[in-house]
This record gives C-alpha cells, sequence and structure tokens, in this order.
C-alpha cells in the first residue's frame, strides 16, 4: 500500500503541473478576440478573464465523470490498476501539453485526456485479458468505446462547423457594418449587441447554470427546454439598452460585448475544463479512500467510482487561484494566444509559419473556385459587394497606446458571439465538441471573411491553420500511444517506472523551458525590429541604419561558425549554422519591410535620399543571399561526404575569414553607435581582402592543374572565397549609402542626431 | 548539447568572460584604426581613437569588477577561482598595452618615422597582434562549452585555438624582431630609435598577453570533471 500513498501524493503533485500547462494552453480560448481586438489596457482584459475563471469555479459541477467512467468501466478494475492508469494519463498529459505549449499550438486539453485514458485504460486492459487467458475480443468489456468515437466525430465536425458559422456571419456582419462601422452601429448596434449577448448570456447560462448550487435543477431544466425564449428575452433586453447606448451615449457598444464575451469563455473553460487537470488525481484518491475503506485494498473492484461524486469545493478554489495565477505570469500563454491572433491579423507583416505544397495548392484550388464564381455574380451585385467590403482607409486600424491591433472590435464580437453559439448549441444538443477547436476555427473563419488572408498572406496563413489541426490529430495519436506505453512500464515495474517517468518529465519540462526561451528571445529581437510605431521619417532611418548593424554583426558571427565548421569538418555545427540562415532571411526581410516603411514617410520632394535607402535594400538581400549561399553549399558538402580542405586552403580561407568578419563587426559597430565612418580602415581592409582573394585564386588555379584538389572541394573554396568577397563589396556599399545620409541629414538638422 | 541542472539556477562566469573578450576584440580594431590613421598625415582622428580604447577599456573594467563580485563560491565550479582570476588578468592586459601604446604614440604627436619600410612591418606586426584578440572570445565561447559538455572533441577545438594563439604571437615575435632591425638599421634619430624600439615592444606584449590568457585557460582545463565511475 505504500507505494500507492505514494502514488497519490505524485497525484497531486503532478495535478498542480497539469492546471498550470492547461491554463497555458486553453488561456487563448478566452484571450485571443479581447486581445486581438486590444478592446482594454491588458490588466484589464486579464482581471475579467480571472474573474470569469473564479466565477466558472464556483459553478463548477466538480463532476469528474470522463476521469472515473468515461471511458472506462471502473467496475472491472481494481485501485492498482486504476492508479496505473491516473499516472501514466497524467505524466503523459503534462508532456504532451507542454510540448505543444512551447511550440505555441493550441489543442484541446479535453482530447488529450481522453486518449490518454483511452490508451492507459487500453493498455491495463490487455494485460488482464492475457493474464486471464481471455479473448482480445472482450476488451470493448473493459472500455467505453462510444464516447472515443463521438470524439473523434466531434472534432470533425468542430472544425468545419466553427469555420464555416465563423466566415458566413463575419460575412453578413460585414455587409451589414462595413470596416468603416462607427455610424452603422449607431444606426442599427442594438441589433447586433442584442444578438451578440443573448447568445453569450444563453451560453453563461447553459454552461455555468448546471453546476452552480445556487440554481434549482427544476430551473435548469427549464433552461434546457426554454431556450429560445431566453434567447427572445436576452435579445430584447439588451437589444434595447445598447441602442440606446449607442445613440445617447459615447461608448464604443462593442467594447462591452467583447469584454461580456471574454468573461463567458473564460468562465466556462474554468467550469468544464477543470475536469481535465485534476479530474484524474481526485479520481485516484477517492480511488485510494475506496480501497483502504474496504478489507481487500488491493482486490476489492471499483464499482464504488460509477455513483456520482462531488468534488471538494476547496480543492475547486485552490485549482481556480493556480489557473488565475498561471493566466497573469506565464510566458507561453502569451506565446500559444500569439500565434492564433498572428494568424488572423488583418495587416500583412511577417509570418511565423513558412509556406507548404499542401497550403499553395489550398490556396490555388480556392483562388481559381472563387475566380470561377465571381463570375457567375452580376456585376451590380459584385460591385455592392466590395464596396461594401472595401478596406479601405478604415482597413487600416488605428493604434492604441502605440500597438496596432491585429482586428477590429466588429470582428472581435463576432468570434465571441459564434462561438459562445456554437458551443451552446452543441452542449443543447448533448454533441462533444472541443472549446478550443470552436474558437480556433471561428477566428480562422472571421479573418478568412475579413479578408485578411490576402494574396501576400494566404499561403503562409493556411500553412499555420493546417500546422494547428494537424496538431490535434496529433495530440490525439501521441496521447493514446504515449500513455499506454507509460501504463505498461509503471504495470510491470511500479516504483523504479514511476521514478524513471518522473525524471523523464522533469528533463522534458526543463528542456522545453529552455527552448521557449530561445525562441521567445529571437521572436522578441524579430519583433524588436518592427517599426510600427514610428511616425518619423529620421527616427525611423536611425532605428533601421541600428537594425542594419545588428544584422551584420549576427551575420559576422554565422560565417565565423560556419568558416570554423568547414575547417573542423563538424557537420553538427553545420547543422547549427543552417539555422542561423532562416533566422538571418527573417531579419533581412523585416529590414527591408523597415525600409519600405521609411520609405514611405519621406517627403515625395526627397527622390534622391529615396533611391538611396531603396540600393540598401538589395546591399542586404544580396547579404543574406551570398550568407545563405556559402552556408548551404558547406552543409551539403560535408552532408555529402567529400573531404575537407587542405591546411593551406585551411590557412587561405581562415585569412579570408578574417577579414570578411573584421569588415562586418566593424561596419556593425559604426552602424549601432552611429559612429562617424572611418571609411579609409574599411576600404583598406576591404583592399586587402580582395588582393588575398586574387593571390589565393592563383594559388588554387595550381593546386587545380597539380591535381591537389578535388572538383567538389574547389567549388567550395570558390564559393567561400567569392561569397566572402561579395559580402565586403556589399558591405562597402551600405557603409557609403550610411556616410552620405549621415552627411546629408545632419547638415540638413545643423548637426543634431535625432534619436531613435 | 548537454546541459547541467546546475548551470539552469547560475549565470556562468563565461558569459560576463565573453562579453569582456569582445571589448578586447573590439579594443583591438580601434587600436588598428588608430595606428593606420596616425601613419596618414591627413588623418586627425587619432585621439579619438585613443578616447575610444580608453572607454573601452574602462567599460571592460566594470566586466572585470562584475565578474570578480558575482563568481561563485565554493566547488561549484569545474575550475579554481584563482585560474579564473588569473586568465582574466591576461586577458584584461591586453587592453592595458593596446591603451599604452596608443598613449605612448601620443606622447609624439607627430609620426616618429616617415620610412615607408617601417611603416610597413609596423602595420603587419599590427595586423598580427589583432589577429590573437580576435580569437579571444572565440576561446572564451568554445571553453564555456567544453564546460557545459566536457567532450573530448570540444576540448580539441579549445586546445586548438591556444595553439593559434601560440603561433600568433609567434608570428608577431618575429615581426616586433624585424620592426627593431629595420629601426636600428635605417633610422638616425636616437629618439626616435627609441621611441620606435619601445613601441614595437609594447604593442608586442599585446599579442604575450593574449598567448597567457590562452595558456591559463589550457590550465583552467586541466582540472578535468571526475568521471561518474570515479576512474
Amino acid at each position: 500500500m505504500d507505494f500507492y500513498f505514494f502514488a497519490v501524493f505524485v497525484l497531486i503533485g503532478l495535478a498542480i503541473f497539469d492546471l498550470i500547462v492547461g491554463v497555458v494552453n486553453d488561456a487563448v480560448n478566452f484571450l485571443n478576440s479581447s486581445i486581438g481586438s486590444r478592446v482594454a489596457p491588458r490588466h484589464v482584459i486579464m482581471i475579467i478573464a480571472s474573474l470569469g475563471m473564479l466565477a466558472g469555479v464556483t459553478f463548477s459541477s466538480g463532476m469528474m465523470e470522463v476521469a472515473r467512467k468515461g471511458i472506462f468501466h471502473p467496475k472491472f478494475f481494481v485501485m492498482p490498476e486504476l492508479m496505473t492508469i491516473f499516472l501514466a494519463v497524467m505524466l503523459t498529459d503534462i508532456i504532451l501539453l507542454d510540448l505543444f505549449n512551447t511550440f505555441g499550438l493550441p489543442t484541446s486539453t479535453t482530447v488529450s485526456i481522453v486518449f490518454e485514458l483511452l490508451g492507459a485504460a487500453v493498455a491495463v486492459s490487455l494485460i488482464k485479458i492475457y493474464a486471464a487467458g481471455g479473448s482480445p475480443l472482450t476488451l470493448v468489456d473493459y472500455i467505453n468505446t462510444g464516447k472515443a468515437l463521438a470524439i473523434i466525430s466531434g472534432i470533425l465536425l468542430s472544425i468545419v462547423i466553427a469555420f464555416c458559422c465563423g466566415a458566413i456571419i463575419q460575412f453578413v456582419a460585414r455587409l451589414i457594418f462595413t470596416f468603416d462601422y462607427t455610424k452603422r452601429l449607431r444606426r442599427y448596434g442594438g441589433i447586433w449587441a442584442g444578438l451578440s449577448l443573448a447568445a453569450i448570456s444563453y451560453f453563461i447560462l447553459i454552461k455555468g447554470a448546471q453546476g452552480a448550487s445556487f440554481i434549482t435543477p427544476e430551473a435548469v431544466d427549464w433552461i434546457n427546454t426554454h431556450g429560445w425564449t431566453v434567447l427572445a428575452i436576452g435579445f430584447g433586453f439588451f437589444g434595447v439598452i445598447f441602442q440606446l447606448l449607442a445613440l445617447f451615449t459615447r461608448i464604443d457598444i462593442l467594447k462591452p460585448i467583447v469584454l461580456i464575451g471574454t468573461f463567458a469563455l473564460a468562465m466556462a473553460f474554468a467550469g468544464n475544463d477543470l475536469v481535465n487537470f485534476i479530474g484524474v488525481p481526485l479520481a485516484g484518491l477517492n480511488a485510494y479512500h475506496v480501497a483502504q475503506a474496504s478489507a481487500e485494498p488491493l482486490r476489492v473492484t471499483m464499482d464504488a467510482l460509477e455513483r456520482p461524486i462531488q468534488s471538494n469545493t476547496f480543492f475547486l478554489l485552490i485549482a481556480g487561484a493556480i489557473m488565475a495565477l498561471t493566466l497573469w505570469v506565464s510566458r507561453k500563454a502569451r506565446t500559444v494566444t500569439r500565434t492564433e491572433i498572428n494568424l488572423g491579423r488583418q495587416e500583412e507583416g511577417m509570418e511565423r509559419f513558412g509556406s507548404s505544397m499542401f497550403s499553395r495548392n489550398i490556396v490555388r484550388i480556392s483562388h481559381t473556385v472563387f475566380s470561377f464564381f465571381q463570375k457567375l455574380i452580376p456585376v451590380p451585385l459584385k460591385q455592392a459587394i466590395s464596396n461594401r467590403l472595401d478596406t479601405g482607409g478604415s482597413g487600416c486600424l488605428a493604434p492604441i497606446h502605440g500597438k496596432v491591433p491585429s482586428f477590429d472590435l466588429l470582428r472581435a464580437s463576432v468570434n465571441l458571439f459564434v462561438a459562445s453559439a456554437v458551443v451552446s448549441l452543441a452542449t443543447s444538443l448533448k454533441l462533444p465538441l472541443s472549446t478550443t477547436y470552436v474558437t480556433f476555427m471561428v477566428a480562422m473563419g472571421t479573418s478568412l471573411s475579413d479578408q485578411a488572408w490576402g494574396r501576400e498572406s494566404a499561403v503562409y496563413r493556411v500553412a499555420g491553420v493546417l500546422t494547428v489541426i494537424s496538431g490535434w490529430f496529433l495530440t490525439a495519436l501521441v496521447a493514446f500511444s504515449i500513455s499506454l506505453i507509460f501504463a505498461v512500464l509503471i504495470y510491470y515495474f511500479k516504483s523504479l517506472a514511476m521514478i524513471g517517468l518522473l525524471v523523464l518529465l522533469l528533463t522534458a519540462v526543463y528542456h522545453s523551458y529552455l527552448t521557449h526561451f530561445k525562441r521567445e528571445q529571437e521572436s522578441d529581437v524579430i519583433e524588436g525590429f518592427a517599426l510600427r510605431d514610428i511616425r518619423n521619417a529620421d527616427t525611423a532611418i536611425h532605428v533601421t541604419f541600428e537594425q542594419t548593424g545588428f544584422f551584420l554583426k549576427e551575420v559576422s558571427d554565422s560565417l565565423e561558425l560556419c568558416f570554423e565548421s568547414v575547417f573542423l569538418e563538424d557537420r553538427q555545427r553545420l547543422r547549427d549554422a543552417t539555422t542561423w540562415t532562416d533566422r538571418i532571411q527573417k531579419w533581412a526581410n523585416t529590414i527591408i519591410s523597415n525600409i519600405f516603411e521609411t520609405l514611405s514617410l519621406l517627403r515625395h520632394d526627397a527622390v534622391g535620399s529615396t533611391q538611396k535607402y531603396a540600393k540598401t535594400i538589395r546591399v542586404i538581400q544580396g547579404i543574406a543571399e551570398s550568407h545563405r549561399d556559402m552556408i548551404k553549399r558547406s552543409y551539403i558538402h560535408f552532408e555529402d561526404c567529400h573531404a575537407g580542405f587542405e591546411d593551406s586552403q585551411k590557412e587561405e580561407l581562415g585569412q579570408i575569414k578574417t577579414f570578411v568578419t573584421r569588415l562586418l563587426w566593424n561596419t556593425s559597430i559604426m552602424l549601432m553607435q552611429r559612429k562617424e565612418v572611418d571609411y579609409d580602415y574599411i576600404a583598406n581592409q576591404s583592399r586587402k581582402l580582395k588582393a588575398f582573394a586574387v593571390q589565393f585564386d592563383k594559388n588554387q588555379i595550381k593546386r587545380i592543374q597539380n591535381g591537389a584538389s578535388k572538383t567538389s572541394r574547389s567549388i567550395l573554396f570558390y564559393g567561400l572565397m567569392e561569397n566572402a568577397v561579395q559580402i565586403a563589396e556589399q558591405t562597402q556599399d551600405l557603409l557609403d549609402i550610411f556616410r552620405e545620409s549621415f552627411q546629408a541629414r545632419n547638415t540638413a538638422n545643423n548637426g543634431a542626431c535625432p534619436v531613435g | 548539447m548537454g546541459i547541467s541542472l546546475f548551470s539552469a539556477f547560475t549565470t556562468s562566469p563565461f558569459d560576463a568572460l565573453l562579453e569582456h573578450a569582445e571589448k578586447v576584440k573590439e579594443c583591438g580594431w580601434a587600436f588598428q584604426q588608430a595606428i593606420e590613421c596616425h601613419a596618414e598625415d591627413r588623418c586627425k582622428r587619432f585621439e579619438d581613437y585613443r578616447q575610444e580604447v580608453i572607454r573601452l577599456e574602462n567599460e571592460a573594467d566594470v566586466i572585470k569588477r562584475r565578474i570578480r563580485a558575482h563568481l561563485p563560491r565554493g566547488g561549484k565550479m569545474p575550475m579554481e577561482r584563482f585560474q579564473l582570476f588569473m586568465y582574466l588578468k591576461e586577458q584584461d592586459a591586453v587592453l592595458d598595452s593596446v591603451e599604452e601604446a596608443l598613449d605612448w604614440i601620443s606622447y609624439r604627436p607627430h609620426w616618429g618615422s616617415s620610412k615607408e619600410e617601417i611603416k610597413e612591418v609596423l602595420f603587419l606586426l599590427v595586423d598580427a597582434v589583432v589577429e590573437p584578440l580576435e580569437d579571444l572570445s572565440r576561446l572564451v565561447a568554445e571553453a564555456k562549452a567544453y564546460f557545459q559538455t566536457y567532450s573530448e572533441k570540444q576540448r580539441r577545438l579549445v586546445k586548438k585555438i591556444i595553439d593559434g594563439l601560440r603561433k600568433k604571437e609567434h608570428g608577431a615575435d618575429i615581426l616586433e624582431d624585424e620592426l627593431k632591425y629595420k629601426v636600428f638599421n635605417i633610422e638616425k634619430d636616437p629618439v626616435t630609435i627609441f621611441h620606435m624600439v619601445r613601441l614595437a615592444e609594447i604593442i608586442g606584449s599585446v599579442a604575450d598577453h593574449a598567448e597567457n590568457a590562452g595558456d591559463m585557460m589550457r590550465a583552467m582545463m586541466a582540472r578535468r570533471k571526475k568521471s561518474f565511475w570515479g576512474k
């Protein structure tokens, strides 16, 4: 029994971990709309979400059916077997959710817990059947197969329904209100507010009231059977109030809708998903108590778990407090939220996901189909629709506290309204739906309707959506298999396996923390590069040059790594260097897009300087491409198992490396510190580099003639040398532009340097 | 790359050491620019570069003090504290030598020798001492990786960099001797001879300190992490 007593403690500890990783993943469901639209300062949104969660905990039914009997029949199991299942489930859940959080991918905590329970229960059942000499077909007696199938169908159903509903309702809402909705909102905003808030308040009632102790079962029944009446009352009540507010006050009526919606979703999350995190440990505790109370604790079957058990309110409140705290402090929660917001944001810019063949094909097919249907629509109707959906100047969202919202309040309200309506409808029809899948797909549907996925971004956004969706299917598959393996290990090796798996868990969490930290640092740098709130040309030029300096330093460090790895023939390091190429390419793209912004800030008569900054684009692109070419060539050379360089070649390339990195570093210092350009020094270094290149070229020709250097080696040698020379030339060009700009602008500003 | 659990809760002194080494590298380039500028009659920025070297030296001093103040106590470090201090001292001495060289030049504002042959060797000597300074930051970065993994491959790489420092110092010694030889044989003015010979020695000492730093790193690595099996 000692082992199981220890197991109960471990389960409680794991429950805290699971709560944290669970909230981190699910926070996006209720934060996406309010944070994406910047409806209020972040702390206000967080307070509302926290209050919603605490209310949800209070309303929570605390029924842990899924954990205790939703997936398997407890009467066929004894306490040690259930402990094995529960331990395997919790360990898998934390590892899995933490992994998804690290990469910022939202997934369903319900799906993960259900499939983990299924995997572990299948493992233990099969072991039991095998030990009893029974047929594997009897597995269906142990497992509640209907539930698993219902959840799989729920995934598919929610993806399609939510996406379509989101797209259609957003399209209609935009047709009515257009992108410039302020005036129209005053005229018939009451109808919109009535519809949205009726759906949201019905959602609160249907999701919250069922577990609230102060609402009688009769009242719950009445709500369930009089759905349309509740909706009609809500529509009338909110419609009148908000129409009056729109007409006689200056309140933006969309703001309260979005904030109430955020509260409602946060409440629903706490009320329903809480069981996903603490349900299993509490079921373990119940099983332990039941076993202890019996004469044969290790042999008594767990029939008692079939009966409904009300959870301890104290546990629920502690869980609520942990969730609220996590919501405030977790950086991973922000990462997950950022993924969803970025996939639906209105404006163009840096995309997180790269395109894939699948996404390109989807976009191409959709474009063809759309063009075909466009031809079928009469021209006047087409014209009228496009007038209503014209983003025009209104499509450009105004910055709020220096930051541009990702989408407007109308879309935020549609997101919340549709998500609430779909989940409420599914709940009343007793269809299993994942809140995560619904909110995500609604957000994607509305962004599609709002033309956020334009020709410039569609392939990336579609690739992102496909990544998230494939992650959902992966969740089920991985949850099932890992949990199954863990259950087998714990069943046979007991405490040894448990300690080993706990060590594995800690290591996995630690490594994912490091991975997330590095990814955050990189994304912070990229975000820092964006020129979002700069409206002054001088400042923009200064900031762009500083960023270019930073970029050159990174190129220099990366080239140093590349050359050294080539000398050492170190494939691992070269592989690391290839990851830099993507990063440097991203930085180059960001700087280039900043230069475009700077160009738009410059006066129209400043044609000379405009051309100069356009030249900077060519130079930056050139450096990034030469850099990528050097690293890719080197990597492929050694991947193809070609021989490394001779000592004489290494020495020559070492000289080239010294000069090119020195040149890049020094230029970087000049740009970052806005030092007066010592052009002679740079030119001198560049001259030396070219002189060496000429000399080394002759030496290499001799080596080729002597047969000392094979073809592939010569190709790499020239590739590295010529690219290095090109980088040096381009760096010199960049410095020319920098020097001219500062001379010109300092003269214009009478020597005063504007601070960026 | 494996990372010990301990490292998650502490800041490695190697991070600051790397920061210090990068100041040394930057200082080396400012020094090179200053010398090239001083050799050109029309260049008026020598004093700017000297001031920049002084600034960099001060910044490096701040980093040095920070390292000394925040070094982990007890047996938490894979090397002796004094070894790390000695390494830092040598790395810092590079900056002192660079500063001293520029100060020494500034005592004779007009270039002591306009002979092209001497200038040429002087530039080569400066090039030769700047290269080891560039290698110091790589040495620290690779050593940091070594003390995290204790991999034999990483150890060989660090040793290779140290060998490179030795070779470069030897190259600088040869150029220092060549410069002295040329000064004695070409220059006639005793003050210029004294000034140039002393300058050659100070510049040469820059590479000496870089080599010493490499040797101290070698000594730090000599205390290997004990094997799990107590071998």
